[in-house]
Formats: C-alpha cells, structure tokens, sequence
C-alpha cells in the first residue's frame, strides 16, 4: 500500500512538473492585448486618413514629425483630419470599448455569456432617456437640461439605463441566482415598456426633433465633434476606470455568489459598483450615437475563445477590440455608400446578429433556459 | 473553536433551522448528517457567515456575522455542494483564483500550490483541460483543489483555519471518497478543523470524529460517533428500521441498509 502511493506520488509529480504550465493563458493573453494596441492605432490611422479628402498616411505622419511651422498638408486636409475625423476616431474608439466592456463586465454579473446592454433593455432605457431629454429638453426637462450644459443627454441617457439595469436585476435574480430565462424575458418587457414611452415622446416631437431622433436611433458616429467627445467621453473613461479593479471579484462571481462570497468578494457591493459603472458607460455611448448593438457580445465573446474568460484580461482587452472594431466599422459606414453614409448601427448589427445566431446554433445542445 | 449556539435561520419566512447547537473543535472533524431537508446545508450556509441568522456562530472567538468576507476567506474556506459555470475557464485557472482569496502567505509558491492542490485531490495533470468538461465528481474535486489554496494552511498565527465541506463525496467514486475523507482528515491531524455535511453513514463512522444530527430543522443529537451513532437514534431521525453494527477488529461502528429492508 505504501509502496503503491509512493510510486503513484513519483509519477505524479514526473506528470506534474512537465504539465505545470498547461492551462495558464496569462502569456498569451499579454500578447494578445500588446498586439490590440498596436491594432488600435492603426485603426485610428487608417480612419483619420481614410474618406473624401485623400490626405495620406505619410502625409500625416511627416506634418507631425516637421511640426506645424512648415506643413505638408493642406489647410483643408488639416481641418478635416484633426476637427471632423480625429474626434470620431476618438469617440468611435470610446464607445466600441465601452459598450464591449460594458458587455463583459454585464456577462460576468448575469454570469451568463448572452447578457449584452442591447438585447437585454438596458440600451432601450438609455435610449428613453436620452429621447426624453431632447423632446422635452425645450419643456419640461428646460431646468435640468440648462443646468448640466452638454452632460444633458449623457446623463439622462445613464438614468434611464442605470434603472432599467436595477429593475432587470431585482427581476432575474432570486436567492442569489440570476435565471437566463427570466433575465433575458425581462429584457424584453423592460425594452418594450421603454420602447413604449419612447414611442409616445416621439409622437410628442415636432419635425426637427424627429429628423434627429430617426438618423440617432439608428446609431451613428456622424456629426461628432470635441463637444461630443467632451461630453460623454469623460463618462465613459471615469466609468471604465473602476473595472479593473473589479476583475478578480468577476472572476471569483463566475462560480456564483455564494461561492464569491466564501472567497472573500463583498458581492452586493461589487454588483452596485458594476452596475453603475455599466449603465453610465452604456448610457453615455448612446447619447451621443444612439443603440450601436452586439459589440458588447461579440468582442468579449471572440476574446473568451482565444484569451479565456479571465477579467483581469478580458477586459481591457475587450476595450482594445470593442474600440477598434468600431472605428473601423465607422470608416466602412462612411465609405461604402459615399457619398452618403450608412448609420453604423446598421452595420454592426447586420454583422452582429448573424454572430449571435451561430453562437446561439453553436450553443443550443448545453443551453439550457 | 467553532461554538454554534441557539442557531436559528428562516429562509422565506419559514423556519428551517431552530435552536440548534454545537461546538466544532480544531483538530476534529464533525460531520453534519440528518435526511433531505433537515436543515444541514443551512446550518453550514448559516457557519460559514452566508445566511442571517439569530443566535450566535463564532469562529475562533469572533462572532461571524461581525467579520467582512475578507476575514472570513481568511479564516475558512467552503467547498459548496454543485457548482456550474457557463465560461471556458481552465482548471488551472479555476484552482489559482483560490490563490487571489485568503491568506496566500506565499505568493511565489502559487504554482506550486496550485499544482499541489491539484495532486491532493487525485488530478494532477488536468490544469490544461476545461472545466466545463469534466465530469460532475472531477468538477467538485477541482472545487476542493480551489478551496485547498485558499486555505493553505491548517493553522496561521496559532489559530486553526477551517474547510467548510457540503456533500464533499457526494457525487465522488469510492476510491476517490476516501481519498477525500483521508484529506480532510489529515488536514484536522495538522490542526486544522472540518465541518462536513455527510449522508454516507459509513464513511461517517469511519471517518469523522463527531457527529451532529439533525431532525425537521431541530438538533436531535450531538457528541462522538459511538455516542450518537446508536440504532435509537437512526431510527428515530431516519424514520426506518437501521441498525448499527460493529466491525470486529476495532469496533469501527457501521450500518448496513439491509436490516431496514428485512421483515
């Protein structure tokens, strides 16, 4: 007997020291994200030099090594790069990597990889409040509008989706267990019932209002300017800031609460952070761009298959992604039908929910509501 | 010392636990037994500081409902009976987040830690593989390998860490059911202490030290194994006609299911 477990203790540990890095990712995800860097600003290249004025890469580059003394590129080329491109580029990137982790963080929270601000209502109850801000902005809402100046939307926008996230948690999640099922219905019925008041404000709108709610609900970057990026981009980076420091609390929730709890989390807390956090960061991306869905499902989604699940990764590199996807798919939107341009929103969800169809496909024998 | 007095829980508004005590010593094992229903895991859920309850629960001298989860992880850890979990995560990565709670006094050992674990409870070799494609009982001892580098140690600074264990063989093969038992036993021999809710009886008697049993959410009997292990007591919780035998070695008490089932 004691010679057995000796014998079976040396094989074990013969198995052990060459098998002692299987299964750690942590290398590869490092270069995963090293390389999303390098990705993004390329990305931010291509687009800040991509469209109807042809001032190229080089051109670009050597203006910013000679400095603005003596300049290679034309007056024109200058404003349409750094006032029209730069700050879209800039406010594309934001709100990829927002609502990509946006959609990360909300899968860890629902514990479940189909959770996304967009299917779920949260977007909808962004999208109600921004609505509201600009129907009744003139009316009604004139004091409040008045008094946060340009943060208006933004932050009406993340009321809205704050409490439809609270709502939708309280719903789907009893004795701390969140149910898919009642989780992903609830989405619908919290979605619609915004989709509802939203419908009635719009009624409400007169003609200039409704040109500019039809072209923002259908998403889009066109018409960013450094105020929109002033507006919304210091909500999005202050709501992304805490996250990080949220990966091994989400990592620990993955094996549910109680068993988060048992390894020291304090979960309610780390479910109000996150939840804040998400809604102010989902709530200020569809201000200034209206419901661009599936990037928060289908970058952390990719990632997971390559990287692992593992927050202290997963999310920035979902931010990486999620931002230069969009930048990228924004250059798409604005170049495929030039001279006109296809709202984005249509883009990503003509790409995204063939996504989530074959991942739903690809899912269906374990998934089970 | 765990000192568990007048411990009651209402889980909905119904009591399931009432007026239950007992003390769990370092160095012990206790095990919990009682039939479906009768409140085990929620007295385990009300000691490990997860429920509210009334009464009092103290770990070590501390009452734990006062204790953040921090102190607590610090103090036990907690292998819950049946955990599913719907990312790819590695096995590896699953026993290392066990690493990132409690005490972890030696952070540049972690792999080793980790792949210590992993041996302990007989799956040395499986950090490469997903979890989500392991079988129910190698799931459950990748939970323990987790729990095991959270508290690394039976004993820091003078006072004995605690393993909290629900079911911890339920859904385990026999060889590897007494793999775990002697695990858990070893651990109390280096003083630490266990508390495990148990339905084997067998391994019970085998096993544990002593024994807490629980009736209808009531505390029926409490002491050592030969104390409460009795043919008046299995009767009288389990509702059918057991009875307990001894082996005629060492009169190791165990209990076989036929005697139920004879005229």
């Amino acid at each position: 007997m004691a010679f057995n477990d000796a014998m079976a203790g040396l094989k074990q540990m013969s198995q052990t020291t060459a098998r002692r890095h299987e299964g750690d990712r942590t290398a590869l995800a490092i270069l995963v994200i090293a390389s999303l860097v390098a990705i993004s600003a390329v990305a931010f290249l291509f687009s800040i030099t991509t469209g109807a004025s042809n001032a190229s890469v080089i051109d670009l580059i050597a203006d910013m090594v000679s400095g603005s003394a003596e300049s290679t590129l034309s007056i024109r080329d200058r404003i349409v790069i750094f006032d029209i491109r730069l700050p879209r580029a800039v406010l594309g990137f934001l709100i990829g990597g927002g609502l990509a982790v946006s959609g990360a963080v909300m899968q860890g929270l629902f514990r479940n990889p189909l959770a996304d601000p967009g299917l779920i209502g949260v977007s909808a109850g962004s999208s109600l409040g921004a609505v509201a801000m600009i129907v009744l902005g003139g009316g009604v809402l004139a004091p409040v509008a008045h008094l946060l100046g340009i943060f208006a939307l933004p932050v009406a926008s993340f009321i809205g989706g704050l409490a439809t996230t609270i709502l939708l948690y309280k719903v789907a999640t009893r004795y701390g267990q969140t149910s898919i099922a009642t989780m992903l219905l609830a989405g619908i019925a919290l979605g619609s019932l915004a989709l509802a008041a939203t419908g009635i404000l719009i009624y409400m709108a007169d003609d200039r209002q409704l040109r500019d709610l039809t072209f923002w609900s259908m998403g889009s970057l066109a018409g960013s300017t450094w105020s929109k990026v002033a507006g919304a981009g210091p909500i999005i980076v202050l709501s992304l800031l805490p996250l990080p420091f949220m990966a091994r609390g989400l990592n620990a929730l993955t094996l549910g609460e109680a068993a988060a709890f048992h390894m020291g989390i304090s979960v309610q807390r780390l479910k109000n952070i996150a939840i804040v956090c998400v809604a102010a960061a989902v709530g200020a991306s569809v201000a200034v761009s209206g419901g661009i869905g599936f990037v928060g499902i289908v970058v952390p989604h990719i990632l997971r298959m390559v990287i692992g699940p593992d927050h202290r990764f997963l999310l920035p590199a979902s931010a990486l992604l999620g931002g230069s996807l969009l930048v990228v798919a924004d250059v798409v939107a604005r170049t495929i039908v030039s001279p006109a341009e296809l709202p984005i929103g249509i883009l990503t969800a003509g790409v995204g929910g063939p996504f989530f169809l074959w991942m739903l496909l690809r899912q269906r024998l374990r998934l089970s509501l | 010392m765990i000192d568990v007095s007048n411990l009651s829980v209402r889980l909905a508004g119904r009591p399931v636990v009432q007026d239950i005590s007992f003390t769990a010593e370092a160095g012990t094992l206790t095990a919990i037994c009682g039939p479906n229903g009768s409140g085990k895991t929620t007295t385990m859920k009300a000691v490990s500081g997860e429920l509210t309850y009334s009464g009092s629960v103290h770990m070590n001298g501390a009452e734990i409902g006062s204790l953040v989860p921090w102190q607590l992880a610090e103090m036990r850890g907690v292998l819950p009976q049946a955990s599913s979990i719907s990312f790819p995560f590695t096995v590896r990565e699953i026993v290392r987040m066990g690493l990132t709670s409690g005490r972890n006094r030696h952070p540049e050992q972690a792999d080793r830690t980790a792949t210590e674990a992993l041996a302990a409870v007989d799956l040395g070799g499986f950090e490469g593989r997903f979890y989500q494609e392991l079988s129910g009982g190698e799931q459950q001892r990748v939970q323990l390998a987790r729990v095991l580098c959270q508290i690394s140690e039976p004993v820091i600074e003078g006072k004995p860490c605690w393993l909290l264990l629900d079911e911890p063989v339920s859904s385990l093969d026999i060889s590897h059911q007494l793999t775990i038992m002697t695990l858990a036993r070893q651990f109390c021999r280096r003083g630490g202490g266990v508390i495990a809710v148990m339905h084997d009886l067998n391994l019970t008697a085998l096993f544990a030290d002593r024994m807490v049993l629980l009736k209808n959410g009531q505390l029926q009997a409490t002491g050592s194994i030969k104390d409460v292990l009795t043919d008046q007591n299995l009767q009288h919780v389990f509702g059918c006609n057991l009875r307990v035998n001894r082996v005629p070695a060492n009169g190791a008490p165990f209990v076989l299911a036929h005697s139920a089932l004879a005229d």
